[in-house]
């Protein structure tokens, strides 16, 4: 978790620090890739609350979904159709199914959290 | 994330997703503007003349630290003398107070003895001082390093006038013909004055003034023969 935390701070320190700017035509690529990049994100920190976390299917599918979906992007822009809705389809809906099964596990552990504290609270009441 | 390894790991790929996205946010902020093509070739064209007064500046500095190193090595060796003397001389080269010897080319200008068209200005047919000074302009973009016109030298005071068929140079009056002889790469010279573009080749070709320029291995060019007037100017202090 504090790997984490870290990773997030450099990132966003560095991100403001370092002057990179990319031509306005790579935008849609970059943003398609973040969003690999994210969904792959979230599913770690699932797997994580569910405790079926593995570091090998997470890299891979961080790297293996960023670099299908901005292959997929450019794919589209030559053909002239626009195969990187797929990806954000694919990708956007997963994120939020995602975020509702971490919702959910973590409403549950607050939900027993609560329920012991409360079932503590009455036994002590009781004693 | 069960042992340190998947901990830096996790790390690493979240920086990277957050500096992506910080990256990303940070370009489609910037503001694009539509501009036209000749806006682009005007930057291109500044910026590549702007390099190039670096690149001259560049190189002033350089030859500024030589001429430091040569006073240095001067100043160990004792030959101090020898380098100042030296350096006043080539700066007499440029003052004007010395006669100069050197290849370049001599330009004659003479009056037209053509018939003069009917209802055409007689005008036409006479040098005048503006003929004298774009030639003499002409050679020194060509490259002259001294000028004399029919023997007085062209300092930075000298001055040109027309006095009816005379032209007074250095408040000295000459009557045609007009000698200008220039000092420099004498092949650039003479291309001054025989160029298409040149202002000789206009008054040669289209008023038909009969203006001559000859090569030669050595000008001769008298020195400034009075004293420059140094009246108002004063040196910047500091310099």
């Amino acid at each position: 978790m504090i790997f984490a935390i870290i990773g997030i701070l450099m990132g966003i320190v560095l991100g403001f620090l370092v002057p990179i700017t990319y031509p306005p035509g790579y935008s849609l690529y970059i943003s398609v890739a973040i969003l690999a990049a994210l969904d792959s994100v979230f599913g770690a920190f699932r797997a994580t609350l569910e405790e079926k976390f593995d570091i090998e299917i997470f890299v891979s599918g961080f790297f293996g979904n960023t670099i299908l979906a901005v292959a997929l992007a450019y794919i589209g822009d030559k053909l002239g159709v626009p195969l990187y809705y797929a990806a954000i389809f694919a990708f956007g809906g997963r994120l939020f199914q995602n975020l509702a099964i971490i919702r959910r596990i973590g409403i549950h552990r607050l939900r027993i959290a609560r329920g012991i504290s409360r079932t503590s609270a009455k036994n002590k009441a009781k004693n | 994330m069960k042992n340190s390894r998947d901990k830096i790991i996790i790390g690493l790929t979240v920086f990277f997703v957050s500096f992506m996205l910080i990256i990303n946010i940070r370009n489609t902020e910037l503001d694009y503007d539509f501009i036209r093509l000749e806006t682009v070739e005007a930057f291109n064209v500044e910026i590549s003349e702007t390099k190039e007064a670096i690149e001259a500046l560049e190189d002033y500095i350089e030859q500024k630290k030589y001429q430091i190193e040569e006073y240095q090595a001067a100043l160990r060796d004792g030959t101090l003398e020898d380098v100042l003397a030296a350096e006043v001389s080539r700066q007499k080269m440029n003052s004007h107070l010395t006669s100069l010897k050197g290849p370049g080319i001599t330009v004659t200008l003479e009056d037209s003895d053509r018939e003069l068209e009917q209802g055409e200005d007689p005008n036409n047919l006479i040098i005048h001082d503006l003929d004298v000074l774009n030639i003499l302009n002409d050679l020194r973009r060509a490259g002259a390093e001294a000028l004399a016109i029919n023997g007085q030298r062209v300092t930075s005071q000298t001055q040109i006038k027309c006095q009816g068929a005379t032209i007074t140079v250095n408040d000295v009056t000459y009557g045609q013909p007009f000698i200008i002889e220039a000092i420099g790469n004498p092949d650039t010279l003479n291309a001054a004055i025989n160029a298409p573009t040149s202002y000789a080749y206009i008054l040669r070709e289209y008023y038909e003034l009969p203006v001559g320029s000859e090569i030669s291995d050595e000008i001769l060019i008298n020195a400034f023969d009075r004293e420059p007037a140094l009246n108002y100017i004063e040196i910047q202090e500091g310099d």
